[in-house]
């Protein structure tokens, strides 16, 4: 990085990068752990060990990304337990994406093809910000999600080819259900008033999220098309220079959403506060705080 | 001891039509205890090198045969035989006094002591299960470093279960249909296995029963000197075993020692040591694929070991030598476990998955 | 390209870092009819087998188009000591390290690195951290290769 101040965890930073750091990882690693239910869900129903063997992988990835990104965060001053503790008591919140379930296998694959590859897509960016623990720490990460792409493919070319009418037609619709919302994930649109964005400005926030947006039309679309799904143009369809026109809810729905007002928000609060509570003995007597 | 002829209703003639212009014929037989597992036996005996169109498996009860008085019977009756194709010029042969060709043996029940392969057989569907009903608990986040702990060693008990019985003789498609389409009165798990398993001590006392068992069977395999081919395989099992029994044995310590669990674990590990007997108790099968050792196992020896294991870790009664594996226990949670567990893949046709 | 090399310059699904260099592949054989690969997994329970065994395919493919190809895995025989000297240097900069050999951080050298639990990410990773740069980093290695206690 020519130019740009970059920083590891001894050097002395501005306050704001440092909270920035402290922000990132943080949330990070709460969308790991909660990010994490929706597929853990399914590992019970996978229908044959290849699949079963990957799903468990999947969550073991997750869990594991949640690992180093609270222990990156743990090094800047928040306490490991703060990251499920902040969540229940409403001081942060998770992406749009795992305010929904998946309700059925037909829709699983589709979701989870169109939310990793996002994922990747995002981590690719964010990897070149300023603070460099986190930024390696990114390049691994990525990596790691870039094995479970293969298997999201498969899972969906396994029901294109072999499942019935009905559960082709499930995929479809799971890929015009998720679409929208993970194009929402990448954050509000902000490519006219990126410049004036904090993050950004202090290099934490590489690009907006408008151009990571165009990025991931660019790889994904084409996966869908092959993979046999129909992508109508109204969702997302690309003009001759390249650039990509989508359909994406209004802001103020997916602020709603994040908000704990999608359909699984209840749900996944009642989780965490749930194995919170039942597990507080057991933590304790394993002679940790959290 | 005397060869034992199979009942007629554990044979099945299997009819294979190879591609759709041909006709379905006649390839073998086989013999199963479990006639709903006899399809994907047959596919896998006999369906392996060509595309089959159609795979018909019928019990031998259930078929009328025509016997040699029926012969005569059978003559067509044609006033030119000599146009018949196949006409003989010399006198046919009496083919009536010829043995049918052997039938294939696939995982049959058997009287007689168990051998080490038929203990592996039936202590795969332990470790299928457990790591089945541990991947739920990945998200109870007790701890961060505790939900990669119980992820991993899930994770390593299905591949553990996979790897066994592919070694026992099934092939990569059998051991999926053996886990994923073998109806609930066909397995025959532990009493651990069927334990209500939900709470944390539950889970860790299970966890660590069955790891101490796969260790302990593990290890009186190696020490009868296997198929060389295997022990790299068995040592890394018994090493990874190994690894999470360790994790458990802190659990258990932690939860023995702290006033505020000991109570709950104490009862819980107590109901489930009294079940553990049945753990190396798995019934004498056949196998005859199988790469393990298939003459008698001394099991005297290998429960002394799961024995040892255990009284370093918990207290419970545990039987002095293994018991019998009830076959098909009433109340168990299992058929229920298998309905969850085949919700996606029974909406599939067969074969979809592999 | 040989048939050696087509399948030595494999990627690991999950790192960037050959299977040669991870010690992985066993032997290439030619035989009358097919391609023999032997592999060695990291750990029985690796879930990248699948994919592994895909590229492999493939690989052998580019070299001899249409020839069957054959993958065995033998399992229980992979050790840390069989990752090369070049497959370290990748890893190293790729963020790991291997059971048995310099755990100091990959990123900053320092010695003063932390074990973060016995179990990761993957069933072949252990989680380190270094207390000198604040990175985290991985172990490859296996039950096998018996991890230091005394980095705790």
């Amino acid at each position: 990085m020519d130019g740009v101040t970059t920083y590891e965890l001894s050097d002395s930073m501005p306050a704001e990068v440092r909270a920035l750091a402290r922000r990132f990882t943080v949330v990070h690693a709460l969308n790991e752990f909660v990010g994490a239910l929706p597929y853990s869900e399914w590992v019970d129903r996978a229908p044959s060990h290849a699949r079963k063997q990957m799903l468990m992988a999947k969550v073991q990835d997750e869990v594991g990304h949640g690992h180093v990104t609270a222990r990156l965060a743990e090094d800047l001053g928040v306490a490991r337990e703060r990251v499920l503790l902040d969540y229940v008591e409403g001081k942060s919140k998770v992406h749009n994406i795992f305010h929904y379930d998946f309700a059925s296998w037909e829709e699983f694959g589709p979701g989870l093809l169109l939310q990793n590859s996002a994922a990747i897509v995002q981590f690719q960016s964010l990897m070149h910000g300023v603070y460099l623990p986190y930024g390696r720490a990114l390049r691994r990460i990525e990596r790691e999600e870039s094995f479970h792409y293969q298997h999201a493919q498969d899972m969906i070319h396994e029901v294109m080819l072999r499942g019935d009418a009905d559960q082709r037609r499930t995929a479809q619709r799971s890929f015009e259900t998720w679409l929208p919302r993970v194009l929402a994930y990448f954050g509000p649109r902000d490519g006219d008033t990126i410049g004036e964005n904090r993050a950004w400005q202090l290099g934490m926030k590489p690009d907006s999220n408008d151009v990571q947006r165009q990025r991931w039309l660019t790889r994904i679309i084409p996966v869908f098309v092959r993979l046999g799904i129909d992508v109508d143009p109204a969702l997302a369809r690309q003009d001759e220079s390249g650039t990509w026109t989508y359909a994406m809810p209004d802001w103020s729905q997916v602020r709603a959403v994040i908000n704990n007002g999608g359909p699984a928000s209840e749900k996944r609060l009642a989780w965490v506060r749930g194995v919170l509570d039942r597990n507080a003995r057991y933590r304790r007597a394993m002679g940790r705080t959290a | 001891m005397s060869p034992v002829a199979p009942a007629d209703g554990d044979i099945f003639e299997v009819f294979v039509q190879a591609g759709v212009s041909n006709a379905l014929t006649h390839v073998g037989s086989l013999v199963t205890g479990c006639p709903d597992e006899a399809w994907y036996l047959a596919k896998e005996t006999y369906c392996r090198r060509d595309d089959i169109a159609r795979l018909w498996v019928v019990r031998r009860g259930d078929m009328i045969v025509s016997g040699p008085e029926d012969l005569p019977a059978l003559t067509a009756r044609t006033r030119m035989p000599f146009r018949q194709a196949g006409y003989p010029v010399a006198r046919r042969r009496d083919r009536t006094g010829e043995p049918v060709a052997a039938p294939v043996e696939v995982g049959r029940p058997t009287s007689g002591p168990p051998s080490l392969t038929a203990l592996w057989f039936a202590l795969a569907d332990d470790l299928f299960l457990l790591g089945h009903r541990l991947s739920r608990h990945v998200v109870d986040y007790i701890d961060i470093e505790d939900s990669l702990a119980t992820g991993s060693i899930s994770q390593e008990a299905t591949a553990h279960a996979r790897r066994i019985v592919e070694q026992c003789g099934l092939t990569e498609a059998g051991a999926d249909a053996h886990f994923f389409d073998r109806p609930a009165h066909c397995w025959c798990p532990s009493g651990v296995s069927l334990c209500d398993l939900d709470s944390w001590p539950a889970t860790v006392v299970s966890g660590l029963v069955v790891a101490a068992a796969v260790v302990a069977l593990a290890e009186e395999t190696l020490a009868v000197d296997p198929d060389p081919e295997l022990v790299p395989e068995l040592t890394a099992i018994r090493t990874e075993q190994a690894m999470h029994l360790e994790h458990w044995r802190h659990w258990v310590a932690a939860l023995a020692a702290d006033e505020a669990t000991t109570a709950e674990f104490t009862t819980d590990c107590r109901d489930i040591v009294a079940c553990a007997g049945d753990l190396l108790g798995g019934p004498a099968m056949s196998l005859p694929g199988s790469r393990l050792p298939t003459d008698a196992a001394d099991l005297a020896s290998v429960h002394t070991r799961f024995a040892a294991l255990l009284k370093e870790s918990v207290t419970g009664e545990l039987t002095d030598r293994p018991t019998p594996r009830a076959a098909d226990p009433t109340n168990s949670p299992l058929p229920a476990v298998l309905r969850r567990a085949k919700v996606v893949r029974d909406r599939y046709r067969p074969g979809t998955f592999l | 390209m040989t048939l050696n090399d087509a399948v030595g310059g494999v990627l690991d699904p999950e790192i960037d870092v050959t299977l040669a260099a991870l010690g992985v592949v066993r032997s290439v054989l030619t035989e009358r009819d097919r391609v023999v690969v032997t592999l060695a997994p990291t750990r029985i329970g690796c879930p990248a087998l699948g994919e592994i065994g895909r590229r492999v395919r493939a690989a052998v493919h580019r070299v001899a188009p249409g020839v069957a190809v054959q993958v065995e895995w033998l399992r229980g025989t992979w050790r840390p000591e069989d990752v090369s000297g070049a497959g370290i240097r990748a890893l190293t900069s790729a963020g790991y390290r291997v059971a048995g050999g310099d755990t100091s951080c990959p990123y900053c050298l320092s010695d003063d690195v932390t074990r973060a639990g016995r179990f990761g990410g993957g069933v072949c990773r252990t989680p380190f951290s270094c207390r000198s740069c604040g990175s985290s980093f991985d172990l490859l290695g296996t039950a096998t290769c018996g991890l230091r206690d005394d980095i705790t």
